[in-house]
């Protein structure tokens, strides 16, 4: 009898034991999934949050160009608005001299040009006199 | 704007010119100067009819833009207005400072006997001459003293005058 006594203490002692051992169990599975399972816990939590990053950073790009194409134009239009476009071109043309810049450059090559014209006509000139003097020296003298 | 010059100052150009240039300023000028400076003066005539022409065609636009086309003038309509503007261009050229386009491309000058620039009534004679006679020049390779027969029945000369201002004769 006291045999069965002890039998039935140490049923009940295992049947709490494990029922407390399967909720820590539950409790902690988490944990010891995390911990105790090396070749799932890096990879996967961190393709998870490099998943969770990514359509985060892609929502804050979306935002960013929305804002962007939102207040751009009307800040470009406000600066344009704001400038005196013609008067500044027309003070840049008066501050590097221009027309003098391409008077200079296209006198030079001009000059040039045209000298080169004038004494290769000159020296054609030339040319066709000295051919006509000897052709026309017995038409010419009587 | 063409003003008379000195001449000191014509002499210092002069001096400025390099040595074959300079023994050739004031000769008669020869056959190919002369064919090439007309060349010049015939597109500036050809230019200007053709501006003349798009002008027209605008005016036309302007008015009746609908039923719009380009006008196709009578063949003596063009001739007589190239004629005029040909007279026109090469007397007030010759007379304003005795040279045309061509001329002044060609470092030529267009001057009487005296060398002076022609006066109007011969400027015309010798426009309306050229007009009707342009194969006048070839006669600078023939003649001994580079005249064309412009030049030889109007008593004229062509000569190389590169210097960029009316000379004083």
């Amino acid at each position: 009898m006291a045999a069965d006594a002890v039998l039935a203490i140490a049923t009940f002692g295992v049947r709490a034991g494990l029922r407390t051992a399967g909720a820590l169990a539950c409790a902690v599975r988490p944990v010891t999934d995390l911990v105790l399972r090396p070749e799932n816990w890096p990879s996967r939590r961190l393709r998870e949050l490099a998943a969770t990053g990514y359509r985060q950073r892609q929502q804050a790009m979306a935002e960013a160009a929305r804002l962007y194409r939102t207040v751009a134009p009307l800040v470009v239009t406000d600066v344009l608005d704001q400038l005196d476009l013609a008067g500044l071109a027309r003070d840049i043309v008066r501050d590097i001299d221009l027309p003098d810049i391409i008077r200079l450059s296209t006198g030079s090559v001009a000059t040039e040009t045209v000298r080169d014209v004038r004494l290769g006509a000159i020296h054609a000139d030339q040319k066709v006199s000295r051919w006509a003097d000897r052709a026309l020296r017995s038409w010419r003298t009587p | 704007m063409a003003h008379p010059v000195t001449d000191a100052s014509r002499t210092a150009w002069i001096l400025s010119l390099p040595a074959e240039v300079r023994s050739c300023q004031g000769n008669r000028a020869g056959v190919v100067s002369r064919l090439l400076a007309g060349a010049v003066d015939l597109a500036v005539i050809l230019a200007v009819l053709a501006a003349g022409y798009l002008a027209v065609s605008g005016l036309v636009f302007m008015i009746d833009p609908v039923s719009f086309r380009f006008p196709a003038p009578p063949r003596w309509l063009v001739l007589g207005a190239a004629a005029a503007l040909t007279v026109v261009y090469l007397t007030g050229s010759w007379t304003g400072g005795g040279r045309t386009y061509g001329d002044r491309v060609l470092g030529l000058r267009v001057v009487d006997r005296r060398g002076t620039p022609l006066r109007p009534g011969r400027a015309v004679l010798r426009a309306v001459f050229c007009g009707v006679l342009p194969v006048g020049v070839l006669w600078v390779a023939v003649d001994a003293d580079e005249r064309s027969v412009q030049d030889l029945v109007l008593r004229t000369m062509v000569i190389y005058d590169w210097s960029p201002t009316v000379t004083s004769g």
